[in-house]
């Protein structure tokens, strides 16, 4: 294929405040933090004892009318001639702690937003949960028709690390309500329900694809634990703990089967996808693509989304962030005293600072066009960060050989992806 | 330079655009523009094996192949241009190339094909032009007022009804269109000095920072009316016109005004040419225009042949660009004194601004396809081997009758 090298593509511009309002106004996604209380204690999760970039945990629950005052804030764009969109769906997604400890609130939102007025767009709800008290709550889930995904690492020696606060093994609780579920709601189950596992030094890819395939037909998603905002006393535990995603694929037994079935799931299908949709020409987003040469299309520096162009995570503390992966202590706006505040022209400045400071390598990278680094999984971002996903143009070009590589092994994986695939 | 008694992969490159029909292929090189058409039925094959799926783009040319004068001569040919490769094969070099599929995200046919339901997701960007008819009053009586505006962007009384676009629906579409990536906007008239509003529509749609154009009969023109530094001035110049007169505004304004011809006739088209040599730097353009009689001058002026056709390199956007869209239409919508709206001046209305959003009237043309995503894909075209090289069918195939304007048939 046509590599386009990008000599003229890069052309930087910075954020301005439009740019945010426009993206409000067409959030795809907004996430609550529905509570901070956990019925487990798993062992290397995101608020404990690895990290430190969190809020301290007080097991608060969100208040309602700070969620309601959001989505009327949000509806009201909606609702405006910024809006692009004649419908679209909106996700809306709970997530913890644990959700289900606060399944009031989960109610009233679901209530509040069904009633909403908002002729553009339709609500689909989704949860992220750990399964313990599914028994008590899937009724009302498959009643709203909620998309779950339940967090399993495998096995019960591969799950070994989601314990309750008596350092109890939740694994027969969890896949008992999990069969429940399957039992119970067959036809939901295949369309609605999904895994997500982590990977650990308990488990391996083979492991956790091989038990959730065979029990329960379903191709899991499988990440590797955040290495953002590590304690500095427990950085040598977590390199202990910690395992690559793609470094278990090829040292699986099933090196070819696992890359087959989990296919986008695969950090290397990934990367293929990423490839084929920013380098090869052969795709277009849409159809005003198709009359313009975009060789010439400028760049925001590095790969960082414009804040709430995919979502919104707001906290139990009425923190507004633009990801539910980004440090509390960075975010962008608040729900405070009644009122949302959100300053457009506030929040443009600030990440125009960090471009700022990561400019001069972008102009020099020669993957800016597929750039994924968010500027928020770099150190140091507040004084001199260095983004190390640089690329010059060598590196560039055995990124290349590598996507052409994986071509040559797995040439059904171009036309499953050009003409399968969906991209948002 | 090919050893028959050798086995040699052979693939195309990357860069090259392939069509295939029943019993021909045409090869188009879309970097440097060379192209073969293959009408013999082994080399056709070939072409056939090689774009199957299966075969991930390379076959391997072995005594059956190469035993054929037809394909050896096909295959220097294709090596000379740049189109094919050739790589003396053993077991284990397979060259993977599969041929470039091109892929259209949110593809409103696609998806209908799959029983995927259009949402609308996003659809503001599509829109890119908006032309407004702001009135129809004008006393020039130009014998083609009713057709010239169907073939190009040229005023019109639309059957002397008199009607305004009025101030209402100026706010209205100002409102909506104020968060927009419309590009241009197009005022034309009837008499558009005489609109009484114009310049409260100029100020308003310059507010937003868009490019005015306003096209005006050259006779109406008045200088003295409104600050024409806002906007560009396209001057219409209809057949039988008083040179005089027409120099009298050439003269005002020649640097920043453009001139438009409608030529109907060979005669039409010297007196045009006439103008352009006499005032150097004047920017001007013909149109030319079906009047029911002419089709000679079409053949003469308008009709394609195949140099034409490929004058130029047609790039693999552009050639999936014509598969999906129509390139003369595609963003633009018109909007009617009375505030019709249509995305062409031959289809069918699509709804009242007053009554629809611009949001409304974008996801009804998508779904209901009057114009945007017209395609050449009437006969001949639709067997013919340059169908999506040649550009998209534009009014002068409706208003001729017949889809093939050209003697370019492959």
């Amino acid at each position: 294929m046509n590599l386009h090298l990008n000599e003229c593509r890069r052309k930087f511009s910075m954020l301005d405040s439009d740019m945010i309002i426009r993206s409000l106004a067409n959030m795809p996604q907004i996430t609550f933090e529905v509570t901070e209380a956990c019925n487990l204690k798993c062992m290397y999760c995101g608020y404990g004892e690895f990290y430190e970039d969190y809020d301290i945990r007080k097991n608060n629950k969100m208040d309602v009318s700070k969620a309601i005052l959001i989505l009327e804030y949000l509806n009201d764009l909606w609702n405006s001639n910024r809006n692009q969109s004649y419908y679209k769906n909106v996700y809306i997604s709970f997530y913890g702690g644990e959700p289900l400890l606060n399944m009031s609130f989960i109610e009233k939102i679901v209530n509040f937003v069904n009633r909403m007025d908002c002729k553009t767009r339709s609500f689909i709800y989704s949860i992220t949960t750990n399964a313990i008290l599914l028994d008590k709550y899937m009724d009302y889930l498959v009643g709203n028709n909620f998309n779950i995904l339940i967090s399993l690492d495998g096995d019960k020696f591969n799950n070994s690390y989601r314990i309750d606060i008596n350092g109890n093994s939740s694994f027969e609780k969890v896949v008992e309500n999990i069969d429940l579920l399957m039992n119970l709601y067959p036809n939901y189950f295949i369309e609605k329900v999904n895994f997500n596992s982590v990977l650990h030094n308990r488990n391996s890819v083979d492991d956790v694809f091989n038990y959730i395939k065979n029990r329960y037909g379903k191709i899991p998603s499988i990440n590797e634990l955040n290495s953002i905002g590590i304690k500095h006393c427990k950085k040598e535990h977590f390199m202990a703990t910690y395992r690559n995603v793609y470094e278990s694929i090829c040292q699986s037994e099933n090196y070819d089967k696992i890359e087959q079935e989990m296919f986008l799931k695969t950090p290397s299908s990934k990367s293929f996808t990423t490839f084929l949709w920013r380098h090869s020409g052969l795709m277009f987003n849409n159809y005003v693509d198709l009359l313009y040469d975009n060789t010439n299309v400028s760049y925001i520096p590095t790969g960082t989304c414009v804040p709430f162009s995919k979502k919104m995570f707001i906290t139990v503390n009425g923190k507004i962030l633009p990801c539910e992966k980004i440090g509390h202590q960075y975010a962008v706006g608040q729900i405070i005293n009644g009122v949302v505040d959100i300053d457009c022209e506030k929040i443009a400045n600030k990440y125009n600072e960090y471009f700022k400071k990561l400019k001069r390598q972008c102009c020099n990278c020669y993957n800016v066009a597929s750039c994924v680094q968010c500027v928020y999984n770099l150190d140091n971002i507040d004084d001199n960060p260095v983004c190390y996903d640089f690329m010059t143009y060598a590196e560039f070009l055995n990124y290349y050989e590598e996507n052409m590589r994986y071509m040559q092994k797995f040439p059904d994986d171009y036309y499953r992806i050009l003409r399968d695939v969906e991209i948002e | 330079m090919i050893d028959v008694s050798v086995q040699y992969w052979f693939y195309l490159e990357s860069s090259v655009y392939c069509n295939i029909k029943t019993n021909k292929s045409l090869l188009y090189n879309t970097v440097n523009g060379a192209k073969i058409v293959v009408k013999y039925d082994a080399v056709n094959d070939l072409i056939k094996e090689i774009c199957k799926d299966e075969n991930y783009g390379s076959i391997l040319l072995g005594k059956k192949y190469l035993s054929s004068d037809d394909i050896i001569s096909f295959i220097l040919d294709s090596i000379e241009k740049k189109i094919g490769v050739i790589l003396p094969a053993n077991e284990n070099n397979k060259p993977i190339k599969p041929l470039p599929i091109f892929r259209l995200i949110n593809d409103i046919e696609l998806n209908k094909f799959r029983g995927i339901e259009f949402s609308g997701k996003n659809i503001f960007q599509n829109l890119k032009i908006i032309n407004i008819y702001v009135n129809s009053a004008c006393k020039n009586g130009c014998r083609g007022c009713s057709y010239y505006f169907k073939q190009t962007r040229w005023c019109t009384i639309f059957e002397n009804e008199y009607v305004e676009f009025s101030r209402k629906n100026i706010d209205c579409l100002i409102t909506q269109i104020s968060h927009s990536y419309i590009s241009v906007i197009n005022i034309i008239g009837g008499n558009v000095f005489q609109y009484k509003h114009l310049s409260y529509l100029v100020s308003k749609i310059f507010s937003l920072g868009v490019k005015i154009k306003v096209w005006s009969h050259f006779k109406h023109v008045d200088y003295l009316k409104i600050d024409v530094s806002k906007f560009e001035l396209n001057c219409l110049v209809t057949p039988y016109f008083s040179n005089s007169d027409l120099n009298n505004i050439i003269l005002r304004n020649p640097e920043k005004t453009i001139f438009h011809f409608v030529v109907e006739s060979d005669i039409d088209l010297i007196n045009a040419n006439k103008v352009e040599v006499n005032h150097n730097n004047l920017k001007c353009f013909m149109h030319p225009v079906f009047n029911g009689c002419n089709l000679s001058f079409f053949k003469k002026n308008v009709f394609l042949y195949t140099e034409d056709i490929f004058c130029k390199v047609h790039s693999h956007r552009e050639i999936f660009a014509n598969q999906k869209i129509n390139t003369n239409y595609f963003g633009i919508l018109n909007i009617y004194p009375n505030g019709d709206v249509v995305a062409n001046a031959n289809s069918q209305i699509i709804g009242n601004i007053e009554y629809k959003s611009i949001l409304d009237l974008i996801h009804s043309e998508l779904i209901n396809n009057t114009a945007w995503r017209r395609l050449r894909v009437n006969e001949p075209c639709a067997n013919c081997l340059n169908q999506f090289i040649c550009p998209s069918p534009s009014s002068y195939e409706l208003m001729i009758g017949k889809s093939d304007l050209c003697f370019a048939y492959e």
